[in-house]
């Protein structure tokens, strides 16, 4: 019988300093913050972050262990939290950014998913998205000599997701939106998932219902109750206001910062 | 029969919609969602109203406000699906957004991303977010500018996050996406169809055409004579307070600080959820 479930410790201890992680979920919806804060408390530094962001990507340049931010986004989406130790990195310079476009993030994403070098895409094409990242090519479609911008493959050494329910297999169901992360899980990296429960193989599948994420994508899982809080994971829990408000006055005084955040996430 | 200046912009968006117009309509904040509820109820009944329903992205078949977030009556639910497939939507040419651009410039480009320095900006928003596939794929792009000013209405973007009228499309590399209308608490705009500069399209009642010469950045086209917005229709109203928005809660656009908090509480005081 297969079984993939491991533990928070031994997921942390396959990340490697200057390692990719690609991060599951959509600003602060259904982020894998269980795994995050056990990163947040370990020595892993120089990490390149690619991520749909809110509290992921914020905790974590908060904390230095960012050297490069891929995104396609950075916000709460009308929760009570802000970007407020990104923007002050930002600010400063003192951070590799490589914005992209939502879409330009996914076909990226696509690209490494299909063992691509690229993957061609409209998006981008007169923007300065492709003035501050030089490295984006545009290309001559060969059939009608259209321009296309071709976005490079984004390949993560590590994926991680938070999921509802999830078998010993690595099988798993979201119950919510599934943002892009069927996609993401097929990027190339280990795949890493944390789950509210985790149920013995062949019970997910009893619905006749198509799965979500399939096992053989997944190389651990981990039962983690609440392992999205203070975001949210419908529809076992809500965003914590409260929390995400008291973080985003925390993060106004980098001093402090860094303890608050690892007694408090 | 006499009407707010938020009640003739909601009634102006509204009313560049159809009977023909099939694809799912996004708006970004309560006065452009209201306006897509009312040219769903009134001009346009194939639009679905995209938002967020019991976890899941979700096209509505009618609404009305306030409702609370994520929480709209299933009634109105036509079906959720993925955020995923937003983006099938949108590069197939099925989505019409209305975008809220913190800058926006003289050929309608505009930015979503940052203010200053490139590389240390010294204000960083959301980022380009959809824009970029929007302004090159969508099916009609708004932009809604509630607080017209020269900041926001300025000669170039700090950072181009949407294309506008530029060589991009004057070569023919960029065929869909581009910037149909602006609309701000000042006036109406669209683009002249010769140099792609911004043209003033329509002047509220109420609001003299030196306000908005006087705070945009940049020289617009005025068409002489001067265009002015005809005024909401008593049906437009009629259904507006009756039906889509009696709270007014398209106000909340408009106001920020403490306005925004007393029309927020008003709202609440009269059993409304946001």
């Amino acid at each position: 019988m297969i079984d993939k479930q491991t533990t928070v410790e031994n997921v942390i201890a396959q990340i490697h300093d200057g390692a990719t992680l690609l991060i599951g979920g959509w600003g602060p919806a259904r982020k894998p913050m269980a795994f995050l804060r056990a990163l947040a408390k370990s020595p892993v530094k120089d990490l390149t972050i690619m991520s749909f962001a809110a509290l992921d990507l914020d905790l974590l340049v908060g904390l230095g262990k960012v050297k490069k931010a891929i995104y396609g986004f950075t916000s709460f989406e009308g929760a009570p939290g802000a970007m407020v130790n990104f923007r002050r990195a930002r600010q400063e310079g003192a951070l590799q950014a490589m914005e992209l476009s939502e879409y330009m993030f996914i076909a990226g994403i696509k690209a490494a998913a299909e063992r691509l070098p690229f993957y061609p895409t409209r998006s981008g094409l007169g923007t300065d998205i492709l003035t501050m990242n030089p490295e984006i090519e545009v290309i001559t479609a060969p059939y009608t000599g259209e321009k296309l911008v071709a976005v490079p493959a984004l390949k993560p050494d590590i994926i991680l997701i938070h999921v509802n329910v999830a078998d010993y297999a690595g099988n798993a169901r979201i119950f919510g939106d599934c943002y892009l992360d069927r996609l993401f899980v097929r990027a190339g990296g280990k795949t890493f998932l944390s789950a509210e429960r985790v149920v013995p193989t062949g019970q997910l599948a009893e619905d006749g219902r198509a799965m979500d994420i399939l096992g053989p994508w997944v190389n651990g899982v981990v039962e983690c109750p609440q392992g999205a809080a203070p975001g949210s994971c419908y529809p076992d829990y809500d965003v914590d206001a409260a929390k995400l408000a008291e973080y985003t006055w925390a993060a106004q005084d980098p001093e402090n910062f860094s303890a608050w955040a690892k007694d408090n996430l | 029969m006499e009407f707010t200046l938020d009640e003739q912009i909601v009634c102006q968006i509204a009313r560049t919609f159809g009977p023909e117009d099939d694809f799912v309509i996004s708006g970004t904040g309560p006065a452009t969602f209201v306006a897509a509820a009312l040219a769903q109820r009134l001009y346009a009944p194939r639009l679905a109203f995209y938002t967020t329903a019991f976890g899941r992205a979700a096209i509505l078949s009618e609404v009305s406000f306030p409702f609370k977030f994520g929480q709209p009556n299933p009634d109105w639910v036509m079906a959720t699906f993925d955020t995923e497939e937003i983006f099938s939507f949108v590069l197939g040419g099925k989505w019409c957004i209305l975008m809220q651009p913190v800058q926006v410039d003289q050929y309608g480009y505009m930015n979503l991303s940052q203010i200053g320095d490139k590389y240390r900006p010294s204000m960083v928003f959301v980022g380009s977010r959809g824009v970029p596939e929007n302004t090159v794929n969508g099916r009609r792009i708004y932009y809604f500018v509630p607080n017209h000013s020269k900041r926001a209405f300025v000669e170039m973007v700090d950072f181009i996050s949407g294309v506008g009228y530029g060589p991009e499309r004057r070569e023919g590399w960029i065929k869909w996406g581009v910037p149909y209308r602006v609309f701000s608490n000042l006036g109406i705009f669209d683009f002249d169809p010769d140099t792609g500069r911004m043209r003033l399209a329509g002047l509220y009642q109420g609001v003299s055409l030196n306000d908005v010469v006087a705070n945009t950045g940049f020289e617009l086209v005025i068409p002489d004579p001067v265009p002015v917005a005809d005024p909401p229709t008593p049906q437009e109203l009629k259904v507006l307070r009756q039906e889509i928005d009696p709270l007014a809660t398209r106000r909340l656009d408009f106001a920020k600080g403490e306005a925004y908090k007393k029309i927020l509480e008003e709202i609440r005081a009269r059993g409304g959820e946001m």
